[in-house]
Formats: structure tokens, C-alpha cells, sequence
């Protein structure tokens, strides 16, 4: 570079501290972004006193007092539970008899949807799922009969159970006792 | 007309993006509490005081407001061209206070 002149050795350093701010922002909007604000969910849920790790927890519906998430919808029912397979699987099970809509999504700790079924896709048949995490393919040989596999990308997430009711002074009964069917226990 | 979904709803929030304290926790117009007309549409009035019959969602009256449509289950159709969606018409009905 000695034989550079200066205004060429300033331009290449402008393209350097562009580049580097670039492969920066990418890295905090792409990777760390999600992740944090995953930390942040579960941390917030935590500090709620919800109980959540490796069992399901069944927050209050949402008001106008909820002020975890932007736009938070009133017209669903949230069942939650932190899973966490590093010590061993984690069995979920749940039977919500329901006539309208509801589903369980899981969520690694990037915040990454990895799994989802809904109430069309369940027929009517109860969900009993054995999550694993990738290295423990030995566990398999254990797990019960009728119980789906699910590999989780990583060892610990959220699994959120959505119930869909429009008017929940007129279905609270239903739709509770179908929120509270959801288990979750590590085996 | 009713959005073509197995289910639908309308939410007003306030401007932080957050819903307000509305009366009697009525946050929502959706497929459950939506009362149809004789063709088969909806309306509703929104805003911070009731002003005639028709559905009231009620509105901070001290801010600016977001009405957000959620869709769930849309039909095949539009959930492959979701920009053939017609989405509810909104007309001023008076000055804001």
C-alpha cells in the first residue's frame, strides 16, 4: 500500500468501516435480534411468576394491562411451556375438543417457528408429542407408542398453545377446560 | 362483507400499539360477535363514545388508533393471492372531537 496515494488509502478505508458496519448490522438484525428477543419473552414470563419450565402454564387472557407484546390479540387464549431437552425429553400432550380453531407452534430459542399443528391437521385426535433434542437419537427407542418424534434445533423454547375464542365470557368454560388439557413434563 | 376466512376479527388498539382499557373489555369485532344484515354484511361504528345502534367498538378518543384484521384459516383462494382480499370499508361519520 505504500504506493497508494492518500486519497485512494482514504477510500479504502471508508470501504473497510462500510463492510465491517454491514457484516455488523447483519449479524445484529439477522442473529442476535431473534435470539434476544426470545431471552426476552421467556424472562419477562419468568419475572410474571409464571411457572412454566418443563410444565404448562396457563396465563390470563389477554387486557389491556398485557404489555409483553405489541399488538397482543384478545380473541386467543395462551397456554405456554419453556421446554428444555437438555437433560432428557420432554413429553406434551394435550385433548382440546374444541369446535374452532386452536393450535400448538414450538419455537426454538432463536425465536425460529420449527413445529405446528392446528386443530384441522389434529382430526379431532389427541396431540402427544416426544421432543428430543438432536444428539439424543438413543432416547427414540423409549418413547411411547402413538407419541410423535420432534427434533428440536435447540435444547431449550417455547411451545405456545393458541385457543381461538371470540367472546370469552360466553365460552370461558369450554375453552378453559380445552387450554388446560395441554401437560407438559420432562420424562 | 365478511372476510372469506373460517374465522376473522378486527382489533382496535392504541397508538403505543397496545390495547386501551375499552368498557366491558370489547377489544375485538370478530366472526363470533358480528351480527350480519339481510346481505349478508357487517357494520360497526368505532370510536370513543357510542353514537347510534349498530356495533360499537370503542376507541381511546385521546390518541391516534390502529383497527388490525386478522384473518385465520383463509379460504385457499385468497390465501394464494392475498392481495384479492377485500378488506372492510371505512367511512368518516363525523369530525374528530
Amino acid at each position: 500500500m505504500k504506493h497508494w496515494t492518500d486519497r485512494r488509502r482514504l477510500w479504502f478505508y471508508r470501504g473497510l468501516v462500510l463492510l465491517s458496519t454491514a457484516v455488523l448490522v447483519h449479524l445484529a438484525a439477522v442473529w442476535a435480534a431473534p435470539r434476544l428477543i426470545m431471552q426476552m419473552l421467556l424472562r419477562a414470563t419468568q419475572a410474571s411468576g409464571v411457572q412454566a419450565h418443563n410444565q404448562a402454564a396457563f396465563p390470563a387472557p389477554v387486557t389491556a394491562a398485557s404489555r409483553s407484546i405489541v399488538l397482543p390479540s384478545p380473541d386467543l387464549l395462551y397456554s405456554i411451556c419453556m421446554f428444555d431437552v437438555r437433560h432428557g425429553p420432554v413429553r406434551v400432550t394435550a385433548n382440546p375438543q374444541l369446535p374452532g380453531y386452536w393450535s400448538i407452534a414450538l419455537y426454538a430459542s432463536n425465536s425460529d417457528n420449527f413445529y405446528v399443528l392446528n386443530d384441522r391437521q389434529a382430526h379431532g385426535k389427541p396431540v402427544d408429542l416426544w421432543l428430543v433434542s438432536r444428539d439424543s437419537s438413543a432416547k427414540k427407542q423409549t418413547v411411547p407408542p402413538g407419541s410423535e418424534v420432534v427434533i428440536t434445533p435447540s435444547a431449550t423454547g417455547l411451545l405456545l398453545m393458541r385457543v381461538l375464542t371470540g367472546d370469552y365470557d360466553a365460552q370461558k368454560t369450554l375453552v378453559e377446560s380445552a387450554r388446560h388439557t395441554l401437560h407438559c413434563e420432562a420424562v | 362483507m365478511p372476510p372469506q376466512a373460517r374465522w376473522w376479527s378486527i382489533t382496535a388498539y392504541a397508538d403505543d400499539l397496545y390495547l386501551f382499557d375499552a368498557p366491558n373489555r370489547a377489544y375485538s369485532l370478530n366472526g363470533d360477535t358480528a351480527r350480519l344484515d339481510m346481505r349478508g354484511q357487517f357494520e360497526f361504528t368505532t370510536g370513543p363514545a357510542r353514537t347510534d345502534e349498530r356495533h360499537w367498538l370503542p376507541t381511546p378518543g385521546n390518541g391516534g388508533l390502529l383497527l388490525a384484521l386478522r384473518l385465520y384459516n383463509p379460504e385457499p383462494a385468497l390465501q394464494a393471492a392475498p392481495a384479492t382480499l377485500l378488506p372492510p370499508t371505512i367511512a368518516r361519520l363525523g369530525d374528530c372531537p
